[in-house]
């Protein structure tokens, strides 16, 4: 991972919703990565959390609708005094951030952010989709959207193509550009189907994508392939 | 659909504001006593008091993110196991009791909220907000008792240097031998912060001996 800071960041909303814990896992999971990446989000997400803390916990309580029974709860929370050994889910879910997290593509090895651990797991082998460019779905996350890693070779192009519904792209390697601007390790960014772009990668690139329509491509021969959209966009559901 | 726009657009109005005036500001002072007596003296009745002050809160903040009465009690009796087991992670130098124990319920909700839609686990809570934990940056100074003067002079004159919270811990667990409890206990702070705080101080220190000693001040 490159010291480079991200330049493309989820906006402030989307942050408040992942501290509040309000967004689907994936796309928490993606705003995590890139908070990894980012100092400058990593900060404001904390002064998030202090504030929500504030309206959340920090006046005098309110009356449980019932009464609660706290004697009966504190009697179970100090039972135990040993700390229970971690089940085997926790460890599965918790994996320590020293583990290093690998995607694999040929011969390379790419190390993403610990906290995509789910998401590599899920990953399936790659396709060649078009050009310089491949993907490798993401099975069984359980959204009834596609996510896929996606990696371009150098000089990778994607046929102009535009959204009909909405993409959330998270670079994890290398670069890309559209016309728009140059994209590199850590950028977070969302596409709808006002945007109309063809990305180029001259260093190559891998990136994380949830999509949850099929492309619609706009330009040249590609047209005639629109068809093959449907190849790009497996759905879960 | 990607559900995004759901949650991004519905800037959710604060209910958990209290409405009557009776509610009044915690005392973050109180808090942060409670959670040294839970942690270094295993005071259950400074957890019960914790709990007391703010059970009703922690609940209607897990109910209104699980949708579910049952689910909130859950999450709330885990929520005061983790105080209880997980205290002395806590650390007074980097973030307020409130906000410790949010970002545990917090987590806990989702955990509990992603088992109860019977979603494929992800990711845990914890790991998906373990990069939020405030970077450790310093100290905060509070006004303990100085320690006594110690025997060993050139140790002596590089402690000096550290500031003062530093100094405090380092010196009582290394030099007055007490042990992390002990030294928490003395100095009124939970054990997380005495540990971090050690650590800085020995990493400072360490700095300025080998600095010393190669000859480079």
């Amino acid at each position: 991972m490159s010291s480079h800071y991200p330049g493309h960041h989820p906006s402030s909303d989307m942050l408040r919703s992942y501290c509040a814990g309000e967004l689907d896992d994936v796309v928490s999971i993606m705003v995590a990565a890139h908070i990894n990446f980012c100092p400058e989000c990593q900060k404001q997400a904390a002064r998030i959390d202090d504030e929500l803390a504030a309206n959340a916990l920090e006046y005098s309580s309110v009356e449980p609708s019932k009464p609660l029974d706290l004697a009966a709860m504190l009697e179970k929370a100090t039972a135990s005094e040993q700390t229970a050994p971690p089940s085997p889910r926790d460890k599965i879910l918790n994996t320590a951030p020293s583990d290093q997290i690998k995607v694999s593509i040929r011969d390379r090895q790419i190390a993403v952010p610990p906290v995509l651990s789910g998401i590599v797991e899920r990953s399936g082998p790659w396709n060649h989709v078009v050009n310089e460019l491949w993907q490798s779905p993401v099975k069984g996350h359980g959204h009834g959207y596609q996510v896929d890693f996606i990696y371009m070779y150098p000089g990778g192009t994607v046929p102009s193509h535009t959204h009909n519904g909405r993409e959330i792209t998270l670079v994890l390697d290398g670069s890309f550009s559209d016309s728009e601007g140059e994209y590199a390790a850590g950028d977070f960014l969302i596409k709808t189907s006002q945007d109309e772009h063809n990305p180029i990668s001259e260093r190559g690139c891998l990136c994380l994508a949830a999509i949850d329509a099929p492309l619609h491509f706009t330009s040249g021969i590609s047209r005639l392939v629109n068809p093959f959209s449907q190849l790009f966009f497996r759905s879960e559901a | 659909m990607l559900q995004v726009t759901q949650s991004i657009v519905s800037e959710s109005p604060d209910q958990s504001r209290p409405a009557s005036n009776e509610s009044q500001l915690l005392e973050p002072e109180r808090l942060q006593q409670l959670m040294c007596r839970i942690v270094n003296r295993r005071d259950k009745h400074a957890l019960s008091e914790i709990f007391e002050l703010l059970s009703g809160r922690i609940l209607h903040f897990a109910q209104r993110q699980t949708g579910d009465i049952e689910a909130a009690r859950e999450i709330l009796q885990d929520a005061m196991m983790a105080v209880w087991q997980k205290g002395h992670t806590y650390n007074s130098d980097k973030a307020k009791v409130t906000t410790w124990l949010f970002t545990i319920v917090r987590n806990l909700c989702y955990d509990l909220g992603r088992r109860k839609m019977s979603r494929p686990q992800l990711v845990s809570g914890e790991s998906l907000y373990a990069d939020l934990a405030p970077e450790e940056n310093g100290f905060i100074e509070n006004d303990c008792h100085d320690i006594e003067a110690l025997d060993n002079p050139k140790i002596e004159a590089a402690l000096d240097q550290l500031p003062q919270p530093q100094r405090q811990a380092v010196a009582l667990v290394f030099l007055k031998e007490c042990s992390h409890q002990e030294a928490a206990e003395i100095l009124g702070i939970p054990v997380g912060t005495l540990k971090s705080r050690v650590r800085l101080g020995l990493a400072r220190l360490s700095q300025t001996l080998t600095k010393r000693s190669l000859g480079y001040e």
